[in-house]
Formats: C-alpha cells, sequence, structure tokens
C-alpha cells in the first residue's frame, strides 16, 4: 500500500512556479514570443498539474490561475477564471478515470485545452466584433501559431509533475 | 467517472462557476468594472509585475548598451549630417514658427486645454494574447481613474480604460477594433470614425473609414481626435499612411500610423476630467 508524504516544498514550486509563469505571460522579462505566437504557459502547466492531482485541487488551482490571468488580460471579466478552472477539472477527471497517466495523454488533454481556450476566446471576443478577414487573421496569424508553441511546454511540466507524483506516493 | 458527478466537489464546483457567471454577468451591466476577485489579486500582485516591469526594462537597457553599440556609432554618424542640414534650415525658422503656431495647440496639450485633469501612471502588465497590445496600469479608482478615461503620451492618443479597478486598470488601445470614436483630417477638417482591426493592428496601424468620396485627405496628414465619442476634440492620433476605397460602400478610408509607439510604452497620462466629458458616441457606438 502506498503512503502519501507531506511535502511543503512541491506546494510552494507550485505557487512560485504559477506565478513565474504569469509574470512572463504578462509583463516583459521574458520575451518568447515568436512573431505573432504567444504562447499561453499557464495551459500546459494546469494540464500537467491537474492530470495528477484530484479535481478539487485542479480546480482550486484554476480558479486561482484564472482569476491572476482575469487581473491582467483585456476585455475578459471571469472569462480565464471559467475556462481555466472547467478545463483544470475536466483533465483531472479525465486522466483520474479515463486515461493513463503518460506523456501521450499529456500532449492530448494539452492539446485539447488549449484549442478549447483558444476556439471560446475567438467565439467571445473576435467572431461577432470583428469582420471575417479580421477573424481569419486572428486564427491564422495569432490563434494558431499560439496553440502550437504553447503545447511544447507540456514536456518540460509532465515529467516535473510526473517527478513529484512519485515523491508523494513514494 | 459518476461517483464525481455525485460528488459534493462537483456541486461546489459548480456553484462557484454558476457564481463566476453571475460575478461577469454584474460587471458587464455595471460597466468599465473590474470583477472583485481580480480587482483584489490585481492589487495584490500589482507590486510583483510592476517589479518586474522594472528588472525587464532595467536589463533590456544594459543589454542594448553592449548590443547596440555599432548601431548607435552608425546613427551618430547620421545624425551628425542631420544636424548639419538643420543648421541650414534654420534660416526659415521665423516662417516655420508661424506655421507651427497652428499645430502648437495639439503639442501643448495640457496648456492648451485648462479643463483636463490627469494621473500619470506607469504599465505593470501586457496581455501578450491580445493582438491590440492592451495594457495594464498602475493606477485605479483611487487615483480618480474611472471607465472610458482616455489614455495619452506626450506623443499621442494610445487609447481608453476599458475596466477600472481600485489600484490597477486595463487599456485597451487605438488598435483596438472595440474602440470607435470620432477623428478628422487636421489639415483639411475631413471627418471620419477612428477603429482598429486585427489585421492592421499587426503592423501597428489602425483605420480611419467612413470618410467621404469628396474629401481631400493626402498621405502624410496629421490625424486628430474630433470630440466625438469618449475623447476630446484634438488629441493627436497618428499620419496617414495610405488610403483606399471601400468595397462595400462609396465612402473612403486610410491607414493610420499612431505617433505612439505601443511596443515602447512604460508611461501614460489618463485624463480622468475634461470639458464634455460623456458626450455623443459616435454612429457606430464606441
Amino acid at each position: 500500500m502506498q503512503t502519501k508524504k507531506r511535502h511543503p516544498w512541491i506546494a510552494l514550486i507550485n505557487v512560485l512556479l504559477f506565478f513565474t509563469v504569469f509574470i512572463i505571460h504578462y509583463t516583459d522579462i521574458i520575451d518568447i514570443s515568436i512573431k505573432n505566437a504567444n504562447p499561453l504557459i499557464i495551459l500546459p502547466l494546469i494540464t500537467a498539474f491537474s492530470m495528477f492531482s484530484q479535481p478539487g485541487a485542479a480546480a482550486a488551482a484554476g480558479l486561482a490561475a484564472g482569476v491572476l490571468m482575469d487581473s491582467s488580460a483585456s476585455g475578459a471579466i471571469c472569462f480565464n477564471a471559467i475556462v481555466i478552472m472547467l478545463s483544470a477539472v475536466f483533465v483531472s477527471v479525465c486522466s483520474n478515470n479515463l486515461f493513463n497517466r503518460n506523456i501521450r495523454s499529456a500532449v492530448m488533454l494539452s492539446v485539447l485545452i488549449s484549442l478549447i481556450y483558444f476556439l471560446l476566446r475567438w467565439i467571445i471576443f473576435y467572431a461577432f466584433r470583428t469582420g471575417a478577414h479580421d477573424n481569419l487573421t486572428y486564427i491564422l496569424s495569432y490563434a494558431f501559431p499560439s496553440i502550437l508553441y504553447t503545447n511544447l511546454f507540456i514536456f518540460p511540466f509532465y515529467f516535473l509533475y510526473r517527478y513529484f507524483d512519485k515523491r508523494i506516493n513514494s | 467517472m459518476r461517483f464525481f458527478f455525485r460528488s459534493r466537489q462537483f456541486k461546489i464546483i459548480l456553484a462557484v462557476t454558476a457564481a463566476l457567471i453571475a460575478v461577469s454577468a454584474a460587471c458587464i451591466i455595471a460597466g468599465g468594472r473590474m470583477s472583485p476577485q481580480s480587482d483584489i489579486l490585481g492589487t495584490i500582485t500589482a507590486p510583483f509585475r510592476s517589479l518586474a516591469t522594472k528588472i525587464s526594462n532595467g536589463v533590456s537597457e544594459f543589454v542594448a548598451i553592449y548590443t547596440e553599440g555599432e548601431e548607435l556609432s552608425l546613427k551618430n554618424a547620421e545624425l551628425e549630417s542631420e544636424i548639419a542640414e538643420l543648421r541650414k534650415k534654420l534660416a526659415d525658422y521665423e516662417q516655420v514658427t508661424s506655421e507651427n503656431e497652428f499645430y502648437k495647440d495639439y503639442l501643448e496639450i495640457k496648456d492648451s486645454n485648462p479643463s483636463f485633469r490627469f494621473a500619470a501612471a506607469t504599465l505593470i502588465s501586457r496581455d501578450k494574447e491580445d493582438p491590440n497590445m492592451g495594457f495594464v496600469i498602475n493606477k485605479g479608482t483611487v487615483s480618480g481613474i474611472s471607465a472610458n478615461d482616455p489614455v495619452i503620451t506626450d506623443a499621442g492618443l494610445v487609447g481608453f480604460v476599458s475596466e477600472a479597478g481600485l489600484t490597477t486598470s486595463k487599456v485597451v488601445t487605438i488598435l483596438s477594433a472595440e474602440l470607435t470614436a470620432g477623428a478628422l483630417d487636421n489639415r483639411t477638417n475631413d471627418s471620419g470614425i477612428l477603429s482598429g482591426s486585427v489585421e492592421l493592428a499587426a503592423d501597428g496601424l489602425t483605420k480611419f473609414y467612413n470618410l467621404s468620396r469628396s474629401c481631400n485627405i493626402a498621405v502624410g496628414d496629421y490625424v486628430v481626435t474630433s470630440g466625438e465619442g469618449i475623447f476630446p476634440a484634438g488629441l493627436l492620433i497618428g499620419t496617414i499612411q495610405s488610403i483606399g476605397s471601400d468595397k462595400y460602400n462609396t465612402s473612403i478610408y486610410a491607414d493610420i500610423k499612431p505617433f505612439v509607439n505601443f511596443e515602447e510604452l512604460k508611461s501614460v497620462m489618463v485624463i480622468t476630467d475634461f470639458e464634455g466629458q460623456g458626450g455623443l458616441m459616435p454612429e457606430n457606438g464606441g
């Protein structure tokens, strides 16, 4: 039978990691964008975290990350809080009940979450506000490259959280 | 999985989602208010974001000393030849001065608009997902800032405050389609509507449209706010870069290159009060 140890340093690393990712995304401290492709690193981070967490913890982390994003993202009252929280719960429930916690599942879930996020963002903030040409520009020049770039970050986050999971369950 | 959907956890998550939707609806109805939870977290994290921005600016300046050294020496040579040319032009100074009187009102914004009240603010974060370069400033309702307040720099119009929190505010730039305001050609007085688009924002441009076919606008003309909408009249917007004909109606449009460099923006001024604030909006909204 596995025994779960308390690891306060893992909780501390989690908080620091989420906060660092937020600072990187919303300030100019490090510019990791390539032309119009701006990776939303918080999505693979929340995916990897939720894969190894219970739905309640995933929801709490998603809610905190989403509210933090709402404080800086333009035109988004509670949008990020709702979407990120529900995404985190979805990932957690899926990985607890449907999928193995392997890298293939992580990539699949991360792609799915980022697709849903950018699709919702497009529907709510662009689809009905701008013309067809602008919509196409947003999807092809901003959303699509950003989705591709975002999902590259699932690899380090997945292996980090798998390591944490092993330490917790050892 | 069905155990999860029957669990207390699931009910709590549903309740939180419903509460967030309700808060979101309330904020939309109230107009221009930041959601309370974002406001609180925004206030708590503002010093960290401010610090990160300061570090970022410091590092950029430090790196620039080394990476741009060669570029700077070339630029210096260029500038020296420019100075020589300018010395010749100094002879025409008197004539230029009289012409400049015309533009003076626009350049010395504060002197010519005594009713303006300003709040100086610094950028603390940018929304990198926003193609229109929206950002967050370190001042909010505590400093007298409210939704729809115009945001400017000494170069010209930046945008407006879309959401005002206690100590932070979100700014929508003139590159955004969310903004619609009356504008006019400074030389010909031809009036139209200013609004952005995602496609133009990629090139750092915005659109001046709904112009009559008989108008006399030309490339290089200055465009200023007309006073229709949320902005006071006479704020510099940018120069006309190209002129085109609208496909769907008889009007023409122009692409505007804003005077403000949004990528280099570090601090701004918010006009918290001016004569005629809250006046008529342009026909297309805004």
